[in-house]
């Protein structure tokens, strides 16, 4: 991976097209791309490619067309190796928060450590700052079941985060929510994005992008019909 | 260390599944064992029976020593004979004796009596045994003649047949051993679907993920080397005393320790690549 600070933009979409099987378009070369330390909502209705989009920036899907750019690297070339060394960089957040029910927070936190070779008290310390900064280092014991839905989603974001990440992908991360905690997790996505993360956040909650005013990128049908600084849900607003 | 503690923790959370490797792969490993110490046994049997005399001559009571001994002289001027030895009624006791010396009533019974002096022969070539077998067989007083050529021939063959039994069985169950542990790291690879699928989203290697999967099949490996090794050699133990005593004295089933420690190596060894191959196995059908 190359240094950073380098490139002018950190993630950069060039004409990328994703193509099903079917011959259905998920993705029509679509360009856009995202400065380091933004944070992006990217909204749209269901199936209009934002997940796609999204997991084209992790590979877990590749682009039938066009260039993905990461660091200034053509990262749809990645080969295996490289693909694990950049999703330790650009961590996802799911809105089933993704998290194993036999593990205590702690433990889920730790997962993301030690695939990066960290261990023992060294990898400790570090997940109880993560989950400090996430706001529940007082649950590190607990077991998934034993805690809220907006601290799990805390758990999958302190975990996303444990490592040294540099880009935070959120997909629906207030979905699962109620409208208070959602409120809350996009807080706690600021002040992490404040922390010079990059945090990419797909959403239905017209609410809340209105409410906090970030760079919203729009998609339908797989193209981006807006593309605007400081945007709201609806284009009208 | 971490993988170690990994594929611990995989084994504690479904130990049935792993006692079933562990008891296939046990019993391939105690068939082993059993097998390759029959066959060195039998080798041993063999190598002891090759040293001994080839042909020995056994004579009726009312043969005298000098007559035996003027046979020995024949057989001697053909100038084909290596080494005779003759053995008389009282040489004869101390061989039974000493063959039985752990058996009081055996010895009580016999007495040099009822014992037949012998006159043990070799030849420079063995294609000269017939002849000598010939000159034996025609003279008065010859109760019997042993030759040792049959012996090792049925020995051979024994041995042979054996190992080919041996290698069929062990194989057998060697593939018996791969599907099971095939078998229960591919659930175990089934039921961590989502802890996978969690891995590799955060970045995990595709070595970081199989290396738990490699190890715990190398634990099964090495359990079962141990568990098989332990229960051959207690086994073995047990039987020696009645397999030296029907082979008539003939120690060869009594293995030395480094003999033992080569052959827990050679099964430790074996397991910890049958756990890798089928783990493989595993995670190539399924990761």
């Amino acid at each position: 991976m190359a240094e950073e600070g380098r490139y002018m933009y950190m993630i950069e979409f060039k004409n990328i097209t994703k193509k099903y099987p079917r011959g259905k378009f998920a993705l029509n070369k679509i360009s856009f791309s995202i400065e380091k330390g933004e944070f992006v909502f990217l909204i749209g209705p269901s199936g209009a490619g934002k997940t796609t989009l999204l997991k084209l920036l992790i590979l877990e899907n590749m682009p039938s067309g066009g260039k993905i750019v990461y660091n200034g690297h053509e990262i749809q070339k990645f080969r295996r190796g490289n693909i694990a060394r950049l999703r330790r960089k650009i961590r996802m957040v799911f809105q089933d928060f993704k998290i194993l029910y036999d593990r205590t927070v702690l433990e889920n936190v730790l997962l993301s450590l030690f695939i990066i070779g960290k261990q023992g008290k060294t990898a400790e310390s570090e997940a109880r700052k993560v989950l400090k900064l996430v706001g529940i280092e007082d649950k590190a014991n607990a077991f998934p079941v034993q805690i809220s839905a907006g601290e799990l989603q805390r758990v999958a974001i302190a975990r996303a985060l444990a490592g040294g990440s540099e880009v935070l992908v959120a997909d629906e991360p207030t979905g699962n929510l109620d409208p208070r905690t959602g409120e809350e997790i996009i807080t706690l996505l600021e002040k992490i994005n404040e922390t010079g993360t990059t945090v990419v956040v797909t959403t239905h909650n017209a609410s809340l992008v209105d409410t906090h005013r970030r760079r919203v990128i729009e998609l339908r049908d797989g193209e981006i019909v807006r593309d605007v600084a400081k945007g709201t849900y609806h284009a009208s607003s | 260390m971490h993988h170690l503690k990994n594929a611990l923790t995989h084994i504690r959370r479904s130990p049935y599944q792993a006692m079933a490797a562990v008891f296939t792969m046990s019993l391939t490993f105690f068939v082993t064992a059993i097998f390759v110490m029959t066959a060195v046994g039998f080798q041993n049997v063999l190598t002891n029976f090759e040293k001994q005399p080839q042909i020995t001559a056994y004579f009726t009571d009312d043969k005298s020593e000098d007559e035996i001994r003027a046979l020995d002289e024949r057989l001697k001027a053909t100038g084909t004979v290596e080494r005779s030895v003759y053995i008389s009624k009282q040489d004869a006791l101390k061989i039974y004796q000493q063959q039985n010396r752990d058996d009081p009533l055996l010895l009580e019974m016999v007495t040099a009596d009822i014992l037949p002096a012998s006159l043990e022969v070799s030849a420079k070539d063995p294609a000269d045994l017939g002849k000598l077998a010939d000159i034996i067989s025609k003279e008065n007083g010859v109760e019997e003649v042993v030759y040792q050529k049959d012996i090792v021939e049925t020995l051979i063959a024994w041995t042979q047949g054996i190992r080919v039994i041996g290698i069929g069985l062990v194989g057998t169950l060697l593939a018996v051993s791969l599907l099971v542990l095939l078998t229960v790291i591919s659930m175990k690879i089934a039921i961590k679907r989502g802890e996978i699928e969690i891995l590799e989203l955060l970045g995990a290697t595709s070595w970081y993920i199989r290396w738990p999967f490699l190890v715990e099949g190398s634990l099964y490996g090495i359990v079962a080397s141990f568990f098989a090794w332990g229960f051959s050699y207690l086994a073995l133990l047990y039987a020696t005393p009645y397999l030296n005593s029907f082979l008539g004295g003939i120690p060869a089933f009594s293995f030395t320790p480094l003999f033992m420690l080569a052959l827990l190596g050679g099964m430790l060894t074996g397991g910890i690549v049958l756990g890798i191959i089928g783990s493989m196995a595993a995670l190539a059908r399924f990761l």
